[in-house]
């Protein structure tokens, strides 16, 4: 009888689960899927505006942030109200979940579910649909890897990239370079004179010809110290939905999202900050368009205009904004947005 | 592998409950089951003491008597995370209680073994064999779960109780490591025995 009984619930619960509603292309979307690849389980968010046939991936940053994290700042509310934005939970971060090895969590391997999310993209919204990808910080780095992999940049219709670390050698450099071209003037001005000092003093140790995977931790905690040290850069916006009702009523598990960020493999982390990929940006021929900070203390500006020069069209733009630091979209959302509307809409 | 695993070791429980025959309460309970509190669902279970004994401790004015015992409680569970997953969980918990006679206030600890099979909200996208993007039903991954459990609750009338249990969990073999868990369970306990007999 009981056996019955509980048969007899899963039995519809399972006919609940079949009568989904096919997505509808809709000015205020709310849609969700999951993507199984290679172990792993990752959602995919889709919130905006589907009529409009753009959709806009965003790949997170850390490696460790969620895609989620993106959501509810001024600058993707106002991209919702243009286009449909793609928040997705790469494998191994975010509440992406599943029964993976440390061989499974590698760059390529998130190269490969970028691809097959953009193809799942286009077959649940159409083939017509128009894709851009955007990348911020190792989100630019995953993004550059996935452009130059086989023909995959063919997928999609315009590449952008804001902060992106696609150059973890280089960009190591380039921090000691900046750090060296800033905080002179920044004591000069008296401004935080005693940090700039201990920030100056501990990257003259640094021989920029070997710098050691220590050594560029350091530099990259001292890059996020830098930024907040500067004047230049206020009203950086904050999410609007707060903490308790992101903890319990999202689709979301921040405390699950923190775990799985800081339990990425070494071997991961390894494999990243050996990544190189200036030398291969003549390989980009699709739309780009760069966004960076002048004050990105962790990816330099200079890692942009060196990729600006070696992409491989016409049809590229960079824009470094004065009042920005590493993650653009927060410091300027409307300039921000505003430079991705015109980049869309003349390559959608 | 692991559920197997799991099958394996409530055949056993549930073996060990027929050879001894200790059961004269076997309580239903029912009760919401929140997991991280408010993802809503709903849990059925039942509770079997393996041990009973008396307890009295002397006070100055009265005498304070505990029942105490060891349990065993098997459950079902399911419950639905929004846009994330729909969670169904098979649980057995090990514990001790110990129930003011008086009063009829109790508290129980135990240690739980779970199975939970974590189906994913909305439509799984897999590759097929030919590279092309393929639709899956009814996604799920299986996790073994074990719990630290603490239950409060008060017997209103005999054979009828409410409680309420706060419950840690951890998935193992998460991704590359364990996850965090946590539930809230607001309930009644109905023992059809003694119901019966009032």
């Amino acid at each position: 009888m009981i056996k019955s009984s509980l048969f007899n619930v899963i039995l519809l619960l399972s006919l609940l689960w079949s009568c989904k509603k096919a997505p509808q292309l809709t000015s205020a979307m709310e849609d969700s899927f999951y993507l199984r690849n290679s172990g792993a389980d990752m959602p995919v968010f889709v919130n905006g505006n589907g009529s409009s046939k753009v959709f806009i991936l965003l790949l997170h940053g850390g490696p460790g942030d969620g895609g989620l994290k993106y959501r509810h700042h001024e600058f993707s509310n106002l991209l919702e109200e243009q286009y449909a934005m793609v928040y997705w939970d790469q494998r191994h971060q975010g509440d992406s979940q599943g029964h993976l090895t440390e061989s499974e969590i590698t760059i390529d391997a998130m190269v490969e579910d970028t691809h097959l999310i953009i193809q799942a993209l286009k077959k649940r919204y159409g083939s017509e649909i128009s894709v851009f990808l955007m990348g911020h910080s190792w989100g630019g780095l995953l993004g550059t890897a996935y452009m130059l992999k086989d023909d995959y940049q063919t997928e999609v219709n315009g590449w952008i990239e804001s902060g992106g670390a696609h150059d973890f050698p280089l960009m190591n450099v380039e921090i000691v370079k900046k750090i060296n071209s800033i905080g002179p003037a920044e004591i000069d001005a008296g401004h935080h004179t005693i940090k700039w000092v201990e920030i100056l003093d501990y990257v003259s140790t640094i021989d920029t010809a070997n710098i050691s995977s220590e050594q560029a931790s350091k530099l990259n905690e001292y890059a996020g110290v830098c930024e907040t040290l500067i004047h230049e850069l206020y009203a950086k916006t904050e999410p609007d939905v707060g903490d308790f009702e992101t903890f319990f009523f999202s689709p979301t598990n921040p405390l699950q999202v923190t775990l799985n960020g800081n339990t990425l493999p070494s071997s991961f982390y390894e494999e990243i900050i050996h990544s190189s990929y200036t030398s291969q940006l003549d390989k980009i021929t699709t739309p780009t368009l760069l966004l960076w900070g002048k004050y990105d203390f962790k990816v330099p500006s200079a890692i942009a205009e060196r990729a600006y020069e070696k992409i491989n069209t016409a049809h590229k733009y960079l824009k470094i904004y004065d009042h920005a630091g590493h993650s653009s979209m927060r410091y300027v959302p409307e300039l921000f947005v505003q430079d991705i509307i015109t980049f869309v809409e003349q390559y959608k | 592998m692991k559920t197997s695993f799991f099958t394996l070791l409530i055949l056993i429980a549930c073996s060990t409950i027929a050879q001894n025959d200790f059961w004269e309460r076997k309580p239903i309970s029912i009760s919401y089951y929140g997991h991280y509190y408010f993802h809503p669902g709903l849990k059925i279970g039942t509770q079997y003491n393996w041990r009973n004994w008396e307890k009295e401790k002397e006070r100055k004015k009265r005498t304070i008597t505990k029942n105490k015992s060891l349990f065993i409680s098997p459950q079902v569970g399911f419950y639905v995370h929004p846009k994330n997953h729909n969670g169904l969980v098979f649980n057995v918990d090990f514990g001790y209680q110990k129930i003011k006679k008086r009063s009829g206030w109790y508290q129980a600890y135990s240690v739980g073994l779970a199975s939970i099979s974590q189906f994913n909200a909305g439509t799984t996208y897999v590759e097929g064999n030919d590279g092309s993007i393929k639709t899956k039903n009814l996604a799920s991954r299986t996790y073994f779960m074990p719990s630290l459990n603490l239950e409060i609750g008060k017997e209103m009338t005999p054979g009828f109780a409410w409680f309420t249990k706060f419950t840690i969990a951890s998935k193992l073999f998460y991704n590359t490591g364990v996850s965090v868990e946590t539930f809230l369970e607001i309930g009644l306990k109905i023992d059809l025995n003694l119901l019966s007999k009032s």
